[in-house]
């Protein structure tokens, strides 16, 4: 047993609205640079939605993540030859409109334009080029549905559902949408690591926090290519790679990154996770099916007591054993089992997980009126708008069963609040969809009060990463303070 | 191709000579201590043999002579790669001429006006062949005694040097060519001719350019001046090479004739630098033609065709 620790995330979607803080607290802390104005390392998508970059989770077109060949796991773009091949000449590349060109107006123009008949305007100026653009895409453009008859579409999730079914979710008594913010994942088998020709991209020792030395790369973008959720930016300006490092100056001094801690619908989660670091690539190479239990397996139980000494014996602290103890993330991947990785058959373990959300029940158009036909308001899963196959597609590599007895969780839980604080259920009716959930009253109140009412510190339980003693010894402390972040030691030539 | 089988030799000696290099500064010290108690050695040995009267200097001179200096020059025979020598001594002072004769780069590096001037005339500067001071006036003994006796004999390498030397042998220009390419390896392990010297038509893109181009070698000096300066490499970087693995006399004679036969062969206009230029320009237009077919599907985005497709 190779135990090591990994900072991990949970997103609650039940309760993300959709309000974009998360990216514009991130935009404006790390992206808001030349070269870096089209990077969004937190977004938030719109599903069904081709997502940003456009289309980012087909890899016939960007060959992110792993596959198993054989029984052996290789990347998806190739091995040592294949990279080697196309070095000069990535072919796997999603092009600036995948992306889009970023973009300001020209306010200048509402004051100072010559007298005319018109109303001045200001014009959309691309912020790479300088010159007038065209607006026809932004990083959310489908947001909320908006031009879904392309954008949603063309969701390649909608693969898994036959013609009907999605012609159903585009009638108007069924469409729905829900949210899917994302920032990098922070994988325990990165893709973005695997293909790097420089070995510029590692995963911290202590807290497995994925990032791109800024010195050691090169510009290859082979990590563009190779992280499935397309999550590694180019910056055209300093001719380097960058992406999510999770905040770690702020973790480092306790606090939550920025997306978390401006979340308004408080729907993120942080907390530490043990897992086996020898069983990686075995449970990598899992059949789709399995691969969320397997992914479930390889956290290991902070409890344990060979856990704990396995832990000791790898250097890891009693002061972070004893907050992967209280860790959030393990309650809701572990010991609830409601929270699932996105995308898990791209093989790379992702370290952040997803409660799916609740949707509502299907309902028809008869004579005018919305007919829920004889289906309870807060129905069944099974009732659901969207096919559980989607889910499945997005949550749980298309192992309907896992996404299913998660909702079915997360509805009882409902039922059992809405018996003790509001009577339309009774109270054995809620007992009897708790059991069919497999979920005690004890675990039902737990979910609630993490899910409703969760305070700061539930919500983020982070390790004393003891800092401030690290670094005194190489660095005068006082310093050091406030120069903590993004930039380089020593400037590159073409740098900013 | 030969040209493969030159950069790969002339690679190999490339890194011999540095490595070399580096080996004399880190055994600066040993080097230095041995070098002064050989010359300490020499010098006594000379001076007994000059105060015993084992030999003149001016029959010394004549060894030294026909090693150092014969291969550029003459005495009475005309120009070669340097000035004829013939009352040298009589024009220039001796003191000048034994400073010049005994380091000749530390004058020109000075800017001395007579020093200049011979540079300019000659086109290249005359290298530093470590004739000591003593060997110099020795030289000068010779010339002196070679001058006045000129007036009169024959110059004496016209009859002497045939005799030495090649002309007997058969020389074929077609092997000569071949040594000069690397086609043939030489003797004693050398690097070919083409690694550092160009020539009319050879190879594609012809020789190196770390050396002179020799298409005119033969045109502007003769067969001896050939002949003794493939004898004696008396160049820098020439003798740094083929002091230890010396061309042997038919490869001598083999080459010579290959120079005589390309310096009387008419020039043909094709070998201008065009022809190396439009072989390149041709080839980039090949390779990235290859690209473009091989990568085509590269940054073709995908989001103007789902726009494009509309509303299914």
């Amino acid at each position: 047993m190779d135990v090591r620790a990994q900072i991990s995330m949970v997103f609650h979607l039940d309760k993300c609205i959709g309000c974009h803080t998360c990216s514009l607290a991130c935009k404006n802390v790390w992206t808001s640079r030349e070269g870096a104005e089209y990077m969004w390392w937190n977004n938030v998508e719109t599903k069904p939605g081709t997502g940003y970059p456009t289309l980012w989770e087909d890899q016939t077109k960007y060959r992110g993540g792993w596959e198993v060949k054989g029984n052996i796991l290789r990347p998806k773009l190739g091995r040592r030859l294949g990279l080697l091949s196309n070095i000069f000449f990535n072919p796997f590349l999603p092009t600036m409109d995948d992306y889009y060109e970023p973009w300001t107006y020209k306010y200048g123009q509402l004051f100072n334009a010559p007298q005319a008949d018109d109303q001045p305007t200001a014009r959309a100026v691309s912020k790479v080029t300088g010159k007038f653009l065209d607006v026809e895409a932004g990083p959310n453009w489908d947001d909320d549905m908006s031009g879904s008859s392309i954008y949603a579409r063309n969701d390649i999730n909608l693969s898994a559902l036959t013609d009907a079914e999605r012609e159903a979710l585009f009638r108007t008594e069924q469409m729905v949408f829900f949210y899917v913010p994302r920032i990098c994942n922070h994988c325990l088998n990165p893709g973005c690591v695997a293909v790097c020709p420089s070995g510029a991209i590692y995963k911290r020792a202590e807290d497995g926090v994925v990032v791109v030395s800024q010195e050691k790369c090169r510009g290859w973008r082979f990590c563009v290519s190779g992280c499935p959720y397309k999550k590694t930016y180019y910056n055209w300006k300093t001719g380097k790679s960058e992406k999510c490092m999770l905040c770690y100056p702020r973790i480092e001094t306790g606090q939550p990154s920025s997306c978390f801690h401006a979340c308004v619908g408080r729907i993120r989660y942080k907390g530490l996770l043990l897992y086996d670091a020898e069983r990686i690539e075995s449970v990598a190479k899992t059949p789709d099916a399995g691969l969320v239990e397997a992914q479930r397996s390889l956290i290991l139980d902070p409890n344990d007591e060979r856990v704990v000494a396995a832990a000791r014996k790898n250097g890891i602290g009693d002061d972070w054993i004893s907050v992967a103890r209280k860790s959030p993330v393990y309650k809701f991947v572990k010991e609830w089992g409601i929270a699932l990785p996105l995308h898990a058959e791209f093989r790379t373990l992702p370290m952040l997980f997803y409660v799916p959300p609740v949707l509502p029940v299907l309902a028809s158009n008869t004579n005018g009126s919305y007919d829920l036909g004889n289906r309870d308001f807060f129905g069944k899963v099974e009732d659901s708008r969207v096919p559980m196959k989607y889910m499945a597609h997005l949550f749980s590599a298309g192992n309907e069963e896992i996404v299913k007895k998660a909702l079915k969780k997360l509805m009882a839980v409902r039922a059992y609040q809405q018996a003790k604080s509001v009577g339309n259920l009774s109270v054995g009716q809620a007992s009897a969809q708790l059991a069919e959930a497999g979920c005690s009253t004890d675990e039902a109140e737990a979910i609630f009060r993490m899910t409703a009412l969760p305070r700061f510190e539930d919500r983020f339980v982070l390790p004393p990463y003891h800092r401030e003693e690290a670094i005194e010894t190489t660095t005068e402390t006082i310093k050091q303070k406030g120069e903590t972040g993004l930039g380089f030691t020593r400037p590159p030539k073409r740098g900013p | 191709m030969g040209w493969l089988f030159v950069i790969r030799t002339s690679l190999k000696d490339m890194k011999k000579v540095t490595f070399h290099l580096k080996g004399a500064v880190e055994k600066d010290k040993i080097t230095y201590l041995i070098f002064t108690s050989v010359i300490l050695l020499a010098a006594s040995i000379m001076f007994s043999g000059i105060f015993a009267g084992a030999a003149t200097p001016s029959e010394d001179g004549k060894e030294i002579f026909k090693q150092k200096c014969q291969a550029c020059h003459t005495i009475g025979g005309g120009r070669g790669i340097g000035p004829d020598l013939k009352e040298v001594t009589a024009i220039r002072d001796s003191a000048w001429l034994i400073s010049f004769i005994t380091a000749p780069d530390k004058l020109i590096a000075q800017g001395d006006p007579i020093a200049k001037e011979l540079v300019q005339q000659y086109g290249l500067p005359m290298p530093n062949l470590g004739v000591s001071e003593n060997d110099a006036k020795a030289i000068l003994a010779y010339l002196d005694a070679q001058s006045t006796a000129r007036a009169i004999a024959p110059p004496q390498s016209a009859t002497e040097a045939p005799s030495v030397s090649t002309t007997a042998l058969p020389a074929s220009a077609a092997t000569g060519r071949d040594l000069y390419t690397g086609a043939i390896a030489l003797t004693n392990g050398g690097p070919a001719c083409i690694s550092c010297h160009n020539i009319r038509g050879v190879g594609i893109i012809g020789g190196g350019t770390v050396g002179k181009d020799l298409t005119d070698a033969y045109a502007n000096l003769d067969e001896e001046a050939i002949h003794a300066i493939l004898r004696a490499t008396p160049f820098p970087m020439m003798k740094e090479i083929f002091s230890a693995k010396p061309l042997t006399t038919e490869e001598i004679a083999n080459l010579s004739a290959f120079l005589e036969e390309t310096s009387n062969a008419p020039s043909p206009s094709s070998q201008t630098p065009w022809t190396f230029i439009g072989i390149g320009v041709a080839g980039a237009i090949v390779i990235i033609g290859i690209f473009q077919l091989l990568w085509r599907g590269r940054l073709s985005g995908v989001r103007r065709s789902l726009v494009k497709g509309g509303s299914r």
